[in-house]
């Protein structure tokens, strides 16, 4: 690795830099959302809940400041190959983490009608799913950022570990239902936030297409080879 | 802590600072440095912030990472530098601060948590550090990482610790006192009653002195878990090991062990542990073995280990369920696969997104009969989580269960990426 690096910036790059200051910023903020939503649940805290609703406000203006730059930058700089599937790339995956902070205030909404209703034990279940999808949108935030296409296929590989741990979430929550009438209500308010964060999965892995599209200038779907190692 | 930070960041200025002014009085500078000498300038700085242990990093006024240092690259994992810092670090209270530095204000420490590979709490200082040797001036900031992992952990899990055994404990302990009072009472002239009670009493007591060792160890292995181990291990003689020790229960059970591949594998990892994780796995697959049934292990070599390649040689049927307990952080990579598969009931599709998960027992599964403390696989899953490794598991009812174990191979000369 170089030392130091060099002090000449190009305008260009400057631009460059920028959007991925930009998707840093959204993709940071959609993953505390993330994270302080199903929080929310589990400690109960309606006031947090609140909070990620306001938080979807930024997100939304952080999106169209994206959208924005991407398309100056194309406008004024015709972006090339690698630079011109950035610029689309940034565009795409913007589209979703927006869709993400959407998702995630879906769940704070749900949060506070739960947290209003009596405790029932159901947040495990949500809190473990919670977990697994924080971390795949971690996982492909972090390959969008530093353009890592390992990584990229393999969060992309993982969602299968997020479906199934979704269904095995809405097969508890159907005994739940059908054991006790009582907790039709919670139990359906907490199918909704299991929906949601296997949605936001569903979002992280077209982040991780996007990369993988970005670096390899191919769709990670259409790759046989790889297509084959996903069951289903 | 605080403290330290400061004299660690007063002390780097002072360096800085004190280089400059001799830079300044050597050539006679008087208002601004060329390209060719701001660049040796910088470069020497830099020399001597790379023998800090704590990781530091430069930023020139467009928040670009112009300088990590060797722990700063490893922390953050900085492959180029002249990328902005948020590609690295994305928490969203980060940027006011580092914005505050850049204009040259005095700014306060923020922690931020982070959960790949494991998880680990990093305190984050940003101090203003302004070049005005050049004309004009250069704002730029100095960020400084500070892993507080181990402070933070000793609270959060000690609290958690004391839960989890006084939850686990209470049961045992109900049912000691229960018998203490009958042999005190009605048992009191009846010694065949006391017999049988004295055993269950003991049992109770072993198993709760099972559950207080599995609980230890878990505790130790999360406590260092965020530091991967540095030495070299062997896996086969690890494997070797974990094999003598259940030879007496497998004989007992009349169950056969396997083991097929190489006599040597190295692995970077900590022996103890290693032989724990395989014995963990081991013992419960032999537990629930029918009689006359085999254990089946195997270890290779994968030069190239790939994310896909998980499940893809599969001998299961397709009604077989699959789960990466834990994913290798390090794919792309030569990797020692250790296999690990039972002919035992296997696990229904359902149990599998939970298993690892502290004091998940399958209830009416046989392991319950044998007096599991639902910690085995929790420990099995911290130790490849420690070692950078991978877990995966493939099971279908009715054809038993493959545990997949990926180590990351013990490299010859010492190269961190």
């Amino acid at each position: 690795m170089q030392k130091l690096a060099d002090h000449i910036v190009s305008g260009y790059d400057d631009d460059l830099n920028q959007l991925t200051t930009a998707l840093s910023e959204l993709g940071g903020l959609v993953e505390t959302m993330t994270s302080d939503s199903v929080k929310s649940i589990k400690k109960r805290d309606s006031e947090l809940a609140q909070k990620v609703i306001e938080m979807d406000k930024r997100a939304n203006i952080l999106q169209e400041q994206i959208d924005e730059d991407a398309l100056r930058l194309m406008a004024l700089r015709h972006p090339m190959a690698t630079d011109l599937r950035r610029t689309i790339g940034a565009i795409r995956c913007a589209n979703d983490l927006e869709r993400v902070g959407d998702l995630a205030e879906g769940i704070a909404r749900r949060a506070v009608s739960i947290n209003e209703e009596d405790k029932i034990d159901l947040a495990k279940g949500v809190g473990r799913i919670g977990k697994l999808v924080k971390s795949q949108l971690s996982g492909a935030l972090d390959a969008l950022l530093r353009e890592d296409a390992d990584k990229a296929l393999q969060v992309w590989v993982a969602d299968e570990d997020v479906d199934e741990m979704y269904n095995a979430i809405f097969r508890e929550l159907l005994t739940y239902m059908m054991g006790d009438p009582r907790t039709i209500t919670a139990c359906a308010s907490f199918l909704f936030v299991a929906k949601n964060l296997e949605r936001i999965g569903d979002h992280a892995t077209n982040i991780c297409e996007s990369v993988y599209f970005t670096v390899h200038g191919k769709q990670l779907v259409n790759d046989p080879s790889i297509e084959s190692s996903r069951s289903h | 802590m605080p403290t330290l930070i400061i004299i660690a960041i007063g002390s780097l200025s002072m360096i800085f600072y004190g280089r400059l002014e001799d830079k300044m009085a050597e050539e006679n500078l008087s208002g601004s440095l060329t390209a060719q000498s701001e660049e040796d300038y910088l470069a020497a700085q830099a020399n001597l912030a790379d023998n800090i242990e704590d990781a530091v990093v430069m930023l020139d006024q467009r928040e670009r990472v112009i300088y990590a240092n060797p722990s700063a690259e490893k922390l953050l994992k900085i492959k180029r530098l002249g990328r902005p810092l948020s590609t690295y670090v994305r928490e969203p209270g980060i940027r006011p601060v580092i914005q505050q530095a850049l204009a040259g204000e005095s700014t306060e420490a923020i922690t931020y948590h982070v959960e790949d590979p494991t998880d680990r709490h990093i305190r984050l200082m940003a101090s203003p550090f302004t070049l005005d040797i050049f004309d004009p001036p250069r704002p730029m900031a100095l960020i400084f990482f500070y892993d507080v992992t181990e402070y933070m952990l000793a609270h959060t899990q000690r609290a958690d610790f004391l839960a989890n055994a006084s939850h686990e404990l209470k049961t045992p302990i109900a049912s000691l006192l229960g018998y203490m009072e009958t042999l005190r009472g009605h048992a009191k002239d009846d010694p065949e009653a006391q017999d049988k009670f004295l055993g269950i009493m003991q049992s109770q007591a072993e198993r709760m002195q099972r559950l207080i060792d599995d609980l230890l160890s878990l505790r130790r292995i999360e406590q260092i878990e965020h530091i991967a181990p540095n030495e070299t291990a062997d896996l086969y003689l690890a494997t070797k090991a974990a094999m003598e020790a259940v030879e007496p229960l497998a004989r007992k059970r009349n169950v056969t062990i396997q083991l097929s591949g190489p006599k040597k594998a190295l692995v970077t990892g900590h022996q103890d542990e290693l032989v724990q994780l395989i014995l963990n796995l081991l013992d419960n697959a032999v537990k629930i073995s029918a009689p006359t049934s085999k254990v089946t292990m195997s270890i290779e070599e994968e030069d190239n280990w790939q994310p896909g390649q998980a499940f893809s040689e599969t001998q299961f049927s397709s009604n077989a369920s699959n789960r990466r307990i834990v994913s290798p952080v390090t794919p792309q990579k030569s990797h020692f696969v250790l296999r690990l598969r039972d002919e035992g009931p296997g696990f229904a599709r359902d149990h599998l997104p939970r298993l690892g998960e502290r004091f998940y027992r399958i209830a009416g599964d046989l392991s319950s009969k044998e007096k599991g403390t639902g910690l085995g696989l929790a420990i099995v899953k911290h130790i490849t989580r420690r070692h950078r490794g991978g877990l995966l598991i493939q099971s279908a009812p009715g054809e038993g269960t493959e545990f997949t174990i990926l180590l990351p191979a013990a490299v010859s000369e010492i190269s961190e990426t």
